[in-house]
């Protein structure tokens, strides 16, 4: 009886594992893009709490390339109503007064913080998604994808918190304009709605994926 | 009831060390320690040939199963 003594090298896991490193540069890559979403969502956040604070805020920049802060509560309202208020001075006058009540600029500022606060945390999530994926070592796959979720999940939350907002926006700034209180109900999907269906598609894709590396850790079990 | 290895009565038989049969199949001892006690999960095919051409015998030389309705599966698709 013979005995051989060469290992039978099929038996090595051959499988993937859950250490998904991308190779140098992409991780690199990855890394940056990262970056680059945390500090937009920091931008957004500073703009956001501006924008609370002084509800209407903007930058104006004219051809000539000068840029102006300018406050103006009047676009924050619907189109039909803002042409109304800005086609009269005295409307006008009116309307910002009423909208520099403390009421309503808290309502304003409360709406506002509500409505950016998802966005914030998409580019957060997504920021720190990309973060872990170019990390080194470790379940790379499996620590970036709860953060995945957790960015299509905000942006779900985001579109459909978007047309409530408007709508209540609208309605707490209605009573400053000439027609007076009235119900709004904003219907506007041209970018929450696309957005959604994205965002439903990465939660979905992140679910494949876990799946994925469940099977996988089963499968690694197998000796 | 799961599917019986003897994995230990063919080692025995054969008069070869589990560390011999690991470095030779190319597994891990604590691998093969938990094959022989049947606590895995499952066993691919190139490590059942392996140990076989090893220790020249046939997989039900290794794996035993007794008749069991609880390894019924409810999925009657399959």
């Amino acid at each position: 009886m013979v005995y051989y003594h060469n290992k039978f090298s099929s038996n090595r896991k051959k499988t993937l594992s859950d250490s998904y490193i991308l190779p140098p540069r992409k991780a690199f890559i990855c890394r940056m893009a990262g970056v680059v979403f945390l500090l937009v969502a920091t931008i957004w956040g500073g703009a956001t709490v501006s924008q609370s604070i002084m509800p209407g805020w903007s930058l104006a920049c004219s051809d000539s390339g000068a840029c102006h802060p300018d406050v103006d509560p009047g676009a924050l309202l619907p189109d039909a109503e803002r042409a109304s208020v800005s086609s009269d001075p005295a409307a006008r006058a009116r309307f910002a007064a009423y909208a520099a009540r403390p009421r309503v600029r808290a309502g304003l500022a409360g709406l506002i913080l509500f409505d950016e606060v998802f966005l914030i945390f998409l580019f957060v999530a997504v920021g720190l998604t990309l973060r872990r994926l170019g990390g080194a070592g470790g379940p790379v796959l499996a620590r970036a994808l709860p953060w995945l979720k957790r960015g299509a999940l905000s942006a779900v939350l985001w579109a459909i918190v978007q047309p409530l907002t408007d709508s209540l926006r609208a309605m707490l700034l209605f009573p400053g304009t000439p027609s007076g209180a009235s119900w709004y109900i904003a219907l506007d999907l041209t970018v929450a709605g696309p957005a959604m269906l994205l965002a439903i598609a990465a939660y979905a894709t992140a679910w494949a994926l876990e799946a994925g590396i469940r099977a996988e850790r089963d499968l690694a079990t197998f000796v | 009831m799961p599917v019986i290895v003897n994995l230990d009565v063919m080692l025995a038989r054969r008069k070869v060390r589990s560390k011999a049969l690991a470095e030779a199949i190319g597994i891990t001892e604590s691998n093969l320690s938990l094959l022989k006690s049947g606590k895995v999960k499952g066993v691919r095919f190139s490590t059942l040939a392996a140990i076989c051409r090893y220790l020249e015998c046939e997989p039900g030389d290794i794996l035993a199963y007794e008749i069991s309705d609880d390894d019924l599966r409810l999925d009657d698709s399959e």
